[in-house]
């Protein structure tokens, strides 16, 4: 299959009043159309960073970045709804800024309102939801653009554990359903290995690519399952070693 | 449904102690007023100075029936709620503006907090040779007293604005003022609104403040003249009137405040 994005030798350097801060070296790698790929590495070592230059949220201080078909959503960290919008709102909040929210797009986000059951609640507010739901409507809120890629920077560190594996489950069935690509950032490694199909290793800052390592369970399942694999400990290990964690 | 023996007794307990507040409320009031008139009338306290509740009554009956009670407080109530929509619309453009450049933000920030701690009645008697000895000057006076603390606080109120919330308009690639009236501004609705109600209670010093230095007509002038006139009915009078208002003012405000937030908890 094609490459849908490719990076090539990607940079960023910070400007600060105590001077220049280089927060990534060089990163080069490319995502298949279809793919679910986590970045992985030390905190704060940039893996955020390059979420925002995909997105087009901050500007790379060099290298390339090659997308065939560049529309990308991209999903927080917290689900930040506006508490005063109705889920369906908040939901078609981006059609609405971009001035796309004709009959059809909004028929096409009530329809995954209702595949992910969240067709009652179109009229509630924000706050009558778990905090799963909330995540699920915040998800919503990214494919109503029609993304070819998705970005998910951390985002279930705001959940405790057990929404997390729930949301974890959820998010991953509702990518694959609607057949995006992804790419996310996160510090868990068991999240990282259940997920994707390749997971990228980064380096300290200024981080390079460590390591690009192709995850195969047995079980090739959802997330909850994968968990259960018996390569699940080794692939745990190998990341483990190559993140170098040193308190 | 059915209530359990606890509930109910929990319930019975809540309102019974809210009975008691409204009571001795009620008892201290009476009790104040009833002490003020008997030692009024039995020279206790000089009733010239002190004045009395039947005395401050009668006063007020006898302004109305001239006509002038009612011209004093259209006039204040007029001056008020005009420095009032002033303000707060100055306020808020003021505010968005400081948020949209933070460069001048920056420039004009030591100058506003300046400002906004001198004590603005100082400028009474300057502001009377500027604008001249009329309905201008109380306006001016008004808004010196409430337009930097509505800019100050709305404007603190847009850069409260979650950075969550922010990055999410910036994914969007939404323009400037799309943010502006997608999220910040009704993310600060509360602050707004809040801050209503601390700027009716500025402008109505304002104005008094005002009436005080120039003005033939209006609460603050009734206060004045009474003083001037030695007559303490009149002045009693008008501090009642103020209180009343400033009261009915406020409760209008938190009325609104309370209507703009409902559905939100």
């Amino acid at each position: 299959m094609n490459n849908i994005l490719t990076l090539q030798n990607i940079r960023k350097i910070y400007h600060t009043n105590s001077g220049e801060i280089e927060a990534v070296k060089d990163i080069s790698f490319s995502i298949k159309q279809g793919e679910f790929v986590s970045i992985i590495g030390p905190s704060g070592c940039g893996k955020s960073t390059i979420l925002s230059i995909l997105s087009g949220l901050e500007k790379e201080s060099g290298g390339n970045i090659a997308c065939e078909n560049c529309s990308i959503g991209y999903m927080l960290q917290t689900d930040a709804l506006f508490p005063w919008l109705t889920i369906l709102d908040n939901a078609i909040l981006g059609l609405k800024i971009k001035k796309q929210d004709t009959e059809e797009n909004v028929r096409y986000v009530r329809s995954l309102l209702k595949t992910y059951g969240l067709e009652d609640f179109e009229k509630k507010y924000p706050n009558e939801l778990s905090g799963g739901m909330k995540q699920r409507v915040a998800l919503i809120r990214t494919l109503a653009l029609k993304p070819d890629i998705l970005l998910l920077d951390e985002p279930f560190s705001a959940l405790d554990y057990q929404s997390r594996l729930a949301v974890s489950d959820d998010v991953f069935q509702i990518i694959k359903k609607e057949k995006k690509t992804a790419i996310m950032v996160t510090h868990d490694l068991s999240e990282a290995i259940s997920m994707s199909s390749r997971v990228i290793v980064l380096s300290k800052r200024p981080c390079t690519v460590k390591h690009i390592y192709d995850i195969k369970l047995s079980t090739n399942a959802n997330p909850i399952e994968n968990r259960k694999a018996k390569e699940f400990a080794s692939y745990y290990d190998l990341l483990w070693k190559d993140l170098d964690v040193n308190v | 449904m059915s209530m359990s023996k606890e509930q109910k007794q929990f319930i019975r307990k809540k309102r019974n102690q809210k009975i008691l507040v409204v009571f001795i409320q009620l008892f201290l009031v009476i009790f104040f007023l009833g002490m003020w008139e008997y030692s009024a009338n039995k020279k206790i306290i000089n009733p010239f100075i002190f004045s009395s509740p039947s005395r401050i009554l009668e006063c007020i009956v006898t302004t109305y029936q001239s006509g002038d009670l009612i011209l004093h407080i259209f006039t204040t109530f007029y001056e008020t709620i005009l420095a009032f929509v002033i303000g707060i619309s100055l306020g808020f453009i003021i505010a968005i503006i400081l948020y949209e450049f933070p460069l001048i933000a920056k420039i004009v920030e030591p100058f506003l907090t300046m400002l906004n701690s001198l004590p603005k009645v100082a400028l009474g008697p300057m502001i009377i040779i500027w604008t001249g000895a009329n309905t201008k000057s109380i306006i001016v006076m008004a808004l010196l007293i409430n337009l930097i603390v509505s800019i100050l606080n709305i404007y603190n109120g847009f850069l409260g604005t979650d950075a969550n919330r922010l990055k999410l308009m910036k994914t969007f690639q939404t323009s400037k003022s799309q943010t502006l009236f997608y999220l910040v501004i009704p993310s600060s609705k509360n602050t707004i609104v809040s801050s209503l109600k601390l700027n009716i209670s500025m402008t109505l010093i304002g104005v008094i403040m005002g009436e005080f230095l120039v003005s033939k007509k209006g609460i603050g002038y009734l206060i004045i003249y009474g003083t001037q006139v030695f007559n303490l009915n009149i002045v009693m009078s008008g501090i009642l009137i103020l209180v009343v208002m400033s009261f009915l003012l406020y409760e209008c405000v938190s009325l609104f405040e309370k209507k703009v937030n409902h559905h939100k908890k």
